[in-house]
């Protein structure tokens, strides 16, 4: 679903991302997991379009970002580490216009938003400027608003940031249900926990290239850790060497 | 304390030492040509003060006291500007969030300090643009000495500094008024939204009181009798002015080569120390309150929002992505205080000018002299002011548009949109506002100046292109030269793309203006005119489109 391909990004005399070459599969939930300034949010920038590779290709379902940036973006939905919007804007307004920018019909809008309004019990604030929604409000309107379209791919920059235990819950819920629904997910995060619970596969990144990947059981057996040992052991001792 | 002191005023110096270090050459290349961009601006206003002067000495009944009662205007206009100036930095300053982390430090009240100098360097624009070259051309056309040329200077810099720290104190009286009624009330209503509104009144009464003193009702009755008298007619109208005082000195500095105003402008020093002194007490003491009383909406966490605060949401009803960007652009304006207070400000401004125009040719009318008396270059100037309201409103809300958004650019990042449809959308959207306000304005001031039908037409075209043209180079410049890291308008606007927006759009609008001027009376060589400005708009359709392809609309720098 996800091919990388050669893939190097370069700021100015910096690089980034090193010749990078990944697969993620169909109905996948890929875990991207490394220290900070590792490149990892890099990389969902250059998956998500926001950002051009130097060298290299990225396809989505087969459809190069390069040469066909709306059909591949259509396919995508996109949780920033950062949710934010217009403070002008209402929830309400924010949700109506990124369905608009992918062009879903005012009335599948109409019944849609109320649908996922529900999934966080966010009725009754969608009328409020987001100026006036704490961190936690506004990262369950961007995961909303990554949803809205039913996309095939979601790309995920740490997704638990702001939220409380209960939120936490639900958002491991529906990214649960997106996988089961045939969904494939990339997620970059720091929350190991999370991404043991829930990837069938962890890559672990370092400057700018994938050092390991595999799935949890995989990871554990090639550092010769005890079967029960935490992601976090896992990530750390991979580190190390 | 004095260590952070150092720090925080040598952020510029450092910023400017990075900028050179990489590409020096280019970017020494670009400096150089903005600096002859605001040297042609600066030359060009300095050509028509000493223009302006020729004209006026023609008359010799009222050409003293026409210098002195525009020596008042010239006072009362930068005393506005600062006034109006200080009050974005200052607003602008309480709304930043990146100070956070200097707020929770102990040596928080160093920001009043550096507040106050920002202040300062961000008026320097009225310094360099509007000061220097008109007292130049004074001090050029009447042949003033070096000494009375540098009092001006100081004397104007105090006018500058003076109207920054009215302005500062009005700002922060709105908030205690604020913070009174919240008491009277016992609910708290200090908000940036409710401080700018109550300013926007306060600046409207005082715009009003300035009308009312400064433009007579009737003009010819100001011009009465011997220059002494008229002198003495203008002085009993103006005498309420705040800039009275100063205007009267610098009127005796330029015009009557007065060295006795040197004791008067070593008094405006004096008392422009004592004003900036209290100014920096009063904030060093109460610059956290305020900062936190105007923080307050930002910190919502976890309770249930109050109904009261509910928004009328509006639907985005189509699905044409140029369509959405246009609704969205309009709501994100029309829902921000702050711009509205610069449109406000922007367009009181313009239609106080065409009042004058009004005034003007209602007394000329008055005494049966008509509109023919008026010099045919009047509506060359009438179109040059149109098209510099144009450029500040662009520079505010045209200019940033991209840079501004990149906190919110993964929102249109990742949508299956093309950039060119955002910037066709911002395009149309500024376009049309603008020539939906400018238009009426422009021909209320050539139909009140008595211009004819054809003419008005065709200075109406060339307005039309022109604003096109000015909108199109502020969408242009944001996609090729995006600034990541502020989404601050006041602060963009001062970075080199900024200045160089600035002098390209004002020198432009006076190259076209004086063009205008001098073809209008043959017709091929407007429409020559009108033919150069689409091609221009042409060149820079195509720019724009070519740097929507490299564009990244990734926000911050990353890694």
């Amino acid at each position: 679903m996800i091919k990388i391909k050669g893939v190097s990004k370069k700021f100015q005399d910096k690089t980034v991302i090193h010749n990078l070459d990944l697969h993620i599969k169909e109905g996948e939930f890929y875990a991207l997991i490394g220290p900070n300034g590792a490149g990892k949010s890099t990389l969902v920038k250059l998956i998500a379009g926001l950002l051009q590779p130097t060298k290299g290709e990225i396809l989505l379902d087969g459809v190069s970002m390069a040469e066909y940036p709306r059909e591949a973006k259509s396919l995508i939905g996109y949780i920033p580490d950062e949710p934010t919007v217009w403070d002008g804007m209402t929830g309400f307004e924010f949700l109506n216009f990124v369905g608009a920018l992918y062009g879903m019909s005012l009335k599948e809008r109409s019944q849609y938003i109320q649908k996922l309004l529900k999934i966080y019990k966010l009725n009754g604030t969608e009328h409020q400027l987001y100026q006036d929604y704490s961190r936690g409000f506004r990262q369950k309107y961007s995961i909303l608003a990554a949803l809205l379209h039913s996309p095939k791919i979601l790309l995920i920059d740490e997704p638990i940031v702001g939220l409380d235990p209960i939120s936490i819950d639900i958002t491991k819920n529906i990214l649960d249900t997106f996988v089961k629904d045939g969904g494939t997910v990339l997620m970059v995060t720091h929350t190991l926990f999370v991404a043991q619970e829930l990837a069938t596969k962890i890559g672990i990144f370092e400057k700018g290239k994938l050092k390991i990947e595999g799935t949890y059981k995989e990871l554990v057996d090639q550092a010769h850790l005890p079967t029960k040992t935490s992601l976090d052991d896992v990530y750390k001792n991979y580190l190390v060497k | 304390m004095s260590e952070s002191f150092g720090l925080l005023l040598s952020y510029p110096g450092q910023v400017i030492k990075r900028y050179l270090s990489r590409e020096s050459f280019t970017r020494l290349v670009a400096i150089f040509i903005l600096l002859l961009v605001i040297l042609f601006v600066a030359i060009s206003i300095y050509a028509t003060t000493i223009g302006g002067l020729n004209f006026i000495s023609r008359d010799t009944e009222i050409r003293e006291a026409l210098y002195f009662y525009i020596t008042q205007l010239f006072c009362l206009l930068v005393f506005v500007l600062s006034f109006g100036n200080s009050i974005l930095v200052i607003a602008a300053s309480f709304a930043r969030k990146s100070h956070q982390w200097i707020m929770a430090t102990p040596s928080f009240s160093i920001l009043a300090f550096v507040n106050l100098f920002q202040l300062l360097a961000s008026s320097l624009w009225i310094f360099l643009a509007v000061i220097i070259p008109v007292i130049l051309g004074i001090a050029q056309f009447m042949g003033i000495n070096g000494l009375e040329l540098l009092l001006s200077f100081v004397l104007t810099t105090c006018l500058i500094i003076i109207g920054s720290i009215c302005g500062v104190l009005s700002y922060m009286l709105s908030v205690y008024l604020l913070q009174y009624f919240s008491k009277l009330l016992n609910r708290n209503i200090v908000s940036q939204s409710l401080a700018v509104l109550l300013l926007v009144i306060l600046s409207t009464l005082m715009m009003l009181v300035f009308w009312r003193v400064a433009i007579p009702q009737d003009f010819v009755k100001l011009f009465d009798g011997s220059s002494a008298v008229q002198i003495q007619t203008i002085q009993d109208q103006l005498i309420y002015l705040p800039t009275f005082g100063v205007a009267q000195v610098l009127y005796e500095l330029l015009f009557c080569t007065n060295i006795l105003g040197t004791s008067y402008v070593a008094l405006f020093v004096i008392l422009t120390y004592a004003l900036f002194l209290t100014l920096y007490i009063l904030l060093k003491r109460n610059y956290l309150i305020m900062w936190q009383l105007l923080q307050e909406g930002n910190y919502i966490a976890g309770r249930e929002l109050p109904m009261s605060n509910k928004h009328k949401s509006y639907n985005f009803p189509s699905t044409d992505v140029v369509h959405n960007i246009i609704d969205k652009e309009l709501l994100v304006v029309w829902r921000d205080k702050k711009n509205i207070l610069w449109l406000l400000i922007v367009i009181g401004l313009w239609l106080a000018q065409t009042a004058v125009a009004w005034r003007v040719t209602a007394n000329a009318n008055a005494y049966g002299d008509g509109t023919e008396a008026f010099p045919n270059f009047i509506y060359a100037i009438i179109l040059a002011i149109a098209l510099y309201f144009i450029s500040a409103l662009s520079l505010r809300f045209v200019f940033p548009t991209f840079s501004a958004e990149r906190k919110v650019a993964w929102i249109l990042g990742v949508a299956p949109i093309s950039l060119w449809n955002i910037a066709v959308g911002k395009l149309l959207i500024y376009t049309g506002i603008f020539l939906f306000l400018g238009t009426p304005i422009l021909i209320a001031n050539f139909v009140i100046l008595g211009f004819g039908f054809f003419p008005t037409l065709l200075y109406w075209i060339v307005f039309s292109l022109s604003v096109i043209l000015i909108v199109l180079l502020a969408i242009f410049l944001s996609v090729k030269y995006p600034n990541r890291f502020s989404s601050d308008p006041e602060t963009l606007s001062t970075t080199l793309p900024g200045l160089a927006f600035t002098s390209i759009a004002i020198g432009g609008s006076i190259i076209i203006s004086n063009i205008m001027y001098l073809v209008l009376s043959n017709v091929d060589l407007v429409i020559l005119l009108v033919l150069l400005i689409t091609t221009l708009n042409l060149l820079l359709t195509s720019l724009t489109y070519h740097a929507t392809e490299k564009f990244e609309y990734a926000g911050e720098i990353i890694a």
